[in-house]
């Protein structure tokens, strides 16, 4: 996919580290993110620069950014909001309950 | 281990003392999206100032799934299992309402010993005050302690001993607000991290850090097991 080689190129361009396969691992793994039937080139672009700019960045620093509610322009969308339907208490399955 | 490591909370309290059945879960796309319907809504509209006003706990997730999956990748250390876990209270109509809800980095190296690993506390948050209220429930809930003890019984279930790291956010002008949180932090029992020690590869460490070392662990467990 033309948004994987982007992705390794800007890796690459980003970090250039003579004998660093790092870039060809991030590919790899953009590439198990994205069937190639699940978005249209320019999302998967918009969400790989998006992932790119993140991965400059440490956990800690997204926890700042998310606390200073700075982070929408980084994240990508929320995902479409599953079904909030009333789910019964009792039907709660508890995490690790013996 | 304790008889109590490992077991989640039962009930949780309420300033005035009487407790309510709480039950702990893995959150699923339906329970995140209870939370963003009834529980987030009221944060974002709260009077007062919240941390986490615009947290997306959707997005959050999938950030920190995808971030740590590329530190596997790369080799650096050995990627954190990223969890969400919710706790659950019952409305008078019996349907779940999330009360609290935390996401944990499980197996992230330990503040106070980057060779030992431990639950990391990404981010916390409780139901305000008026989204207990709207539901139902005791306005007066209290639920740091039980939040912060769900990364303790992770800790305890993954083999990490109870060790437990978290950075208590900071505000750059709401200045009464950092003091707050951090006393609340020290209040429950949690130690500071030293200053002379780094909290992280590339991390300043500004005083916020805090940590559960194997007994001071066991001391926050066993001080809640009446509620186990």
């Amino acid at each position: 996919m033309a948004a994987i080689a982007h992705l390794r190129n800007q890796h690459a361009a980003l970090t250039p580290m003579p004998g660093d396969d790092l870039g060809e691992r991030l590919a790899a793994l953009a590439a198990q993110l994205f069937s190639a039937d699940a978005a249209t080139r320019a999302v998967e672009r918009a969400f790989l620069d998006r992932l790119l700019r993140m991965l400059s960045l440490t956990p800690h620093e997204i926890h700042d950014l998310a606390v200073a509610g700075r982070l929408g322009d980084l994240l990508p969308p929320d995902p479409p909001a599953g079904s909030s339907e009333a789910v019964r208490f009792d039907d709660i399955p508890g995490w690790r309950r013996r | 281990m304790t008889e109590a490591a490992g077991r989640f909370l039962q009930f949780a309290e309420t300033a005035r003392k009487t407790r309510i059945p709480i039950r702990i879960a893995k959150a699923t796309p339906a329970t995140l999206a209870l939370w963003d319907a009834h529980v987030q809504r009221h944060i974002h509209d709260a009077r007062e100032f919240r941390f986490d006003r615009q947290w997306q706990w959707p997005a959050l997730l999938k950030f920190h799934q995808v971030q740590e999956t590329i530190v596997g990748l790369s080799g650096v250390r050995r990627a954190s299992d990223i969890r969400l876990l919710q706790a659950f209270a019952a409305r008078p109509d019996g349907n779940a309402y999330p009360v609290g809800q935390v996401l944990l980095a499980c197996g992230f190296p330990f503040i106070r010993d980057w060779d030992a690993p431990s639950v990391f506390l990404w981010y916390l948050a409780a139901a305000p005050r008026p989204a207990l209220h709207a539901a139902g429930l005791p306005p007066d809930l209290k639920l740091m302690r039980a939040l912060v003890d769900i990364a303790v019984q992770e800790s305890f279930a993954g083999g990490f001993e109870g060790r437990v790291g978290l950075h208590a956010a900071r505000s750059r002008w709401n200045l009464a607000a950092n003091r707050d949180l951090y006393n609340r932090y020290r209040h429950i029992g949690l130690a500071p991290l030293p200053g002379g020690l780094r909290a992280s590869v590339g991390r300043r460490n500004d005083r916020r850090y805090f940590y559960l070392d194997p007994p001071l662990a066991l001391d926050f467990a066993h001080r809640l097991d009446y509620l186990r």
